[in-house]
């Protein structure tokens, strides 16, 4: 879970990038943290005498009052109506030169000419001025402040007290931290009622339940959508991950919860980046990645730290509470966790290669390294690593092959593709329930066909793109031991003839195929499914006689990566790293385009 | 039946063997006092049969009772050939609800163990998997230590890997063994590493049966159980020890998508089957009306035509057993598991082929 230093990172990183006032512009809104000071008040019970905005309600950003504000932004009092708070408000550092420039003097001056005689103001006994600014402050501009509150009387009229406070950033940050970082009220008003369901929901929802799925990440994403519209500026990028510790702090008293959280920053990170794919702003960008390292992979890199020790015990996976299906149900987590901790190293090594000092990049290397213990081990301790039971599984199982192969442990990856291959073997063999690997990428299809022994579809199973996927990896990357293997694998599971030449008889076919994504393909992919888009190859038959005459499967299968290379060449996207789109495949259930094992 | 012997090879169907065996048992006697070769010699001929034809196995039950009492010795070979013919439906028919189940119990009082010690020892692999099964079966505990003796290493791993083999559903393997532990003590570390990962597979898969029975032999005298069973007691409780914190940990508390529908049908499904298999297993209860109580969990009372019945009261029955973990957590691997384990039986066996002419000529 986020850290307290993470959670002040993020927290006056949002506040600082706010507005003195929050405002529906003609450019689109604008946010304020007057909305911020406002509900501060209001968590010390302190009643608002004055607002500087009239508030929007539920769908739209306040309206600035157009009257004298006489220096003062907000005004409070407390329910007894003894204490009074005024506050002036500034989006601008509190520096010697701004004094003047931006009117902190005068306003704080004319702020604290509060007329006593009014009957609201007939039982205060203390008033108090609190200057608040979302941004730094210098010495001179601190001294200023000084003077000048020293400068005025004790006292106003004849009983009440005149006290003077400043808030910085950081004392701002403490005290949003302390009262609202919990509160769906802390972000804009406009969000709140949509936020508050979000944060009920995360509350009660178990993760990956058909509520979570249905109800919940839905809703998440709208809220993302509604939040990340165009123009999207640093505010609401940092709103993200305001909106991320808020759920952070409604989150069910539940072990799946941690999973579940990971989860929602993934929704909130793709989000992210396919604003970043519609910006020029250089330094929006920036944002953006630095949040894909600060959030996601940190939170990543210590829910892998907690659990460690947990994923590399025996069996681990198939321990959960679900009585039935279980060899299903331990595929689906070990192809969860076995493709977040691909992205993990990933994600990683690229920001590792963004690193000048080398002491950097041995300290990243140290944690790349850690994430390669973990992932070892769990595939030492489950054996649910070797059983792929949808298509798309072929983003983890290249994820594992990327991994090793940088490693230059090659051996591990033939011995990963061997185990797979002798379990897919015998999955078609033996007739057992769980026979295909379901192209369709749906689990619901999937258990409910090992329920009923009925298939979803005529075409369940009869497609594979994984497979197409570690025949051309064993016959590129693995030397002679993985072009062996390729020719069991195409000669035993795909054509279904055993070592002597007599048939499985295996009781359907499976083609192999291949994709080309569309040209749009990273737009695509980070706000949905991709694999509609494109165009699909078949490979009816690499040895279309029956037999391979004057050539080999490798050469075919070369002969085949080659002139679909020509026909169609690919480029890698660039601007989101490589490890956020396969993030996006995994999300959505969407195809790797080849290229990238191709290129490799 | 010098009409039937001419007919016998040109093969006969499933309903007509059953009369034969009957035929046999009555006139068998009588076809030696005539010349006429007895039908019992031709026995083999008629497996293998379905493993449902219960009355021909319950036929054949007879025919053997009857050779038995006669000559063991001619029983012992017959009956091994009978299960190297068809070794999956002879052990099935031997178990309780099996048509030979009385069979069993003769063996077992006409010293039964010696039977078992002999099918062990024997070099085809299906009257060894009888001989386990026999054991299994026969509640047996131990082994001659005289005839394990005789044991090469590669014939007790032979054991091993014919356990690995057929899976089982309750604690017969651990107790077999248990048994052959301390023929283990003396072999090779290859051979006590082989044994030990089996023990643990064993009472990993079946922990409350398997664990459970060798935890007792350890509650009630450590001093007879083995250094190798009793690491491997300790590695498997290990095992299950590290498990306890993951379930329903962070790691494996997910939900998948479509689990719970899924697990609704597959509820339902079992429903279905169940009432099927116990309509078809009791006549009886095909023929009993079936009502389907809407409301009201306290009693039942019927109502027929000639008043109302008196209150009867609502039973629960439930029925629980121990599943094999790994069958259903890893159903591919365990099948990898048995294919090996066939793979090295032949090449076991071929070993001891090449190695027994050696012996000979050594002696």
């Amino acid at each position: 879970m986020m850290n307290p230093e993470i959670i002040t990172t993020f927290l006056s990183g949002y506040l600082h990038s706010l507005r003195e006032e929050t405002r529906d512009e003609k450019t689109g809104n604008k946010y304020g943290f007057d909305h911020v000071i406002l509900k501060l008040a209001e968590a010390d019970n302190l009643i608002p005498l004055r607002l500087a905005f009239h508030r929007g309600g539920r769908k739209s950003a306040p309206r600035p009052k157009k009257e004298a504000e006489h220096g003062e932004d907000l005004k409070v009092i407390s329910q007894d109506g003894k204490k009074l708070v005024v506050f002036v408000l500034k989006d601008e550092p509190l520096t010697y030169r701004n004094w003047t420039r931006h009117k902190f003097d005068t306003d704080i001056r004319r702020a604290a000419a509060q007329d006593m005689t009014l009957p609201a103001m007939a039982a205060v006994v203390e008033v108090k001025l609190i200057l608040a600014y979302n941004k730094d402050d210098d010495e001179e501009g601190g001294e200023e402040f000084q003077r000048l509150a020293r400068s005025f009387p004790t006292r106003l009229g004849d009983s009440a007290t005149l006290v003077f406070e400043r808030w910085n950033l950081t004392e701002l940050t403490s005290r949003v931290k302390d009262k609202l970082i919990g509160s769906p009220t802390l972000l804009p008003e406009k969000f709140f009622r949509q936020f508050s369901y979000i944060c009920w929901q995360v509350q009660d929802f178990h993760h990956g339940s058909d509520q979570w799925r249905e109800v919940l990440i839905p809703d998440w994403r709208e809220f993302l959508a509604n939040v990340l519209k165009d123009p999207v500026g640093e505010k609401e990028v940092r709103m993200v991950s305001i909106a991320l510790m808020i759920l952070e702090a409604h989150a069910k008293d539940d072990p799946s919860w941690e999973a579940g959280w990971i989860e929602l920053i993934e929704y909130a990170a793709l989000a992210l980046f396919a604003a970043a794919r519609k910006t020029s702003s250089k330094k929006l960008t920036a944002v953006i990645s630095a949040s894909w390292g600060s959030l996601y992979l940190s939170q990543l890199e210590e829910y892998y730290r907690r659990n460690a020790v947990l994923l590399g015990t025996t069996d681990s996976l198939a321990g959960g509470h679900h009585r039935n299906f279980p060899e299903v149900v331990s595929s689906h987590h070990a192809y969860w966790h076995m493709g977040r901790l691909g992205i993990l190293a990933l994600g990683l090594m690229e920001i590792g290669n963004g690193l000048k000092k080398a002491a950097d990049k041995e300290a990243v290397l140290e944690r790349i390294s850690g994430v390669y213990v973990i992932l070892t081990s769990m595939i030492r301790a489950n054996t649910s690593c070797f059983r792929p039971m949808l298509d798309c599984h072929h983003l983890q199982i290249f994820l594992l092959w990327r991994l090793f192969s940088l490693a230059g442990r090659q051996a591990d990856v033939v011995h990963v593709f061997s185990e797979i291959y002798h379990r897919l073997l015998q999955r078609r063999v033996n007739n057992h329930g769980a026979r295909l690997i379901d192209q369709q990428n749906s689990w619901s299809d999937y258990l409910e066909y090992l329920a009923t022994g009925e298939e979803p579809s005529e075409r369940f199973g009869r497609s594979s793109f994984l497979l197409q996927m570690i025949l051309e990896i064993c016959v590129f990357d693995l030397g002679p031991e993985g072009v062996e293997l390729a020719e069991h694998v195409y000669t035993n599971l795909i054509e279904g003839k055993k070592p002597g030449g007599e048939s499985w008889r295996f009781p359907e076919t499976v083609e192999l195929q291949s994709w080309v994504p569309s040209e749009d393909w990273a737009d695509a992919v980070l706000s949905g499914y991709a694999g509609d888009k494109g165009i699909c190859i078949t490979i009816q038959s690499y040895d279309a006689f029956g037999q391979f005459v004057d050539t080999s499967l490798s050469a075919k299968i070369q002969e085949f990566v080659s002139e679909t290379k020509d026909a169609h060449p690919f480029e890698a996207p660039v601007g989101v790293p490589f490890s956020a789109l396969v993030l996006a495949c995994m999300v959505h259930n969407s195809p790797l385009p080849p290229g990238y094992w191709r290129m490799a | 039946m010098e009409w039937i012997h001419d007919h016998l090879a040109e093969g006969i169907d499933c309903g007509m063997k059953g009369w034969l065996v009957a035929f046999l048992l009555q006139y068998d006697e009588r076809c030696r006092s005539l010349g006429i070769a007895p039908l019992g010699d031709r026995i083999l001929e008629l497996l293998p049969t379905g493993v449902n034809e219960s009355w021909i196995w319950g036929q054949l039950q007879q025919f053997l009772i009857r050779l038995l009492a006669e000559s063991k010795d001619r029983f012992r070979e017959l009956f091994f050939q009978i299960a190297v013919r068809d070794r999956n439906a002879l052990g099935r028919q031997l178990g309780p609800d099996g048509a030979m189940a009385h069979l069993l119990i003769e063996i077992k009082q006409s010293g039964g163990d010696s039977m078992v010690e002999d099918a062990l020892a024997s070099d085809e692999q299906s009257v060894r998997q009888l001989g386990i099964t026999l054991f299994g079966l026969m509640r047996l505990d131990s082994l001659s230590t005289e005839s394990m003796d005789k044991w090469t290493d590669n014939r007790t791993a032979m054991l091993i890997f014919q356990v690995q083999r057929d899976p089982s559903f309750d604690s017969n393997h651990t107790r077999f063994l248990f048994a052959i532990s301390p023929r283990i003590e003396n072999g090779h570390d290859e051979l006590k590493s082989l044994f030990s990962d089996e023990m643990v597979y064993q009472m990993t898969n079946l922990p409350e049966s398997c664990k459970g029975f060798i935890s007792r032999r350890m509650e009630e005298n450590p001093e007879n159980v083995s250094e190798t069973v009793k690491a491997a007691l300790g590695r498997a409780e290990r095992y299950l020890e590290k498990l306890t914190p993951c379930w329903r940990s962070a790691i494996n508390s997910m939900d998948v998508a479509g689990y719970r529908h899924a697990s609704n049908v597959l509820s339902a499904r079992r429903s279905r089957e169940m009432t099927r298999h116990s309509e078809a297993s009791s006549p009886l209860m095909g023929m009993c009306r079936k009502s389907y109580l809407l409301y009201g969990g306290d009693g039942w009372r019927i109502y027929s035509g000639y008043g109302l019945g008196g209150i009867n009261g609502t039973k629960q029955y439930s029925n629980s057993m121990e599943i094999p973990k790994f069958a259903f957590i890893d159903p591919e691997g365990d099948d990898i598991r048995r294919f090996n384990a066939i793979m090295m039986i032949r090449q076991l066996e071929r070993e001891e082929q090449l190695r027994e002419p050696a012996v000979h000529d050594e002696s």
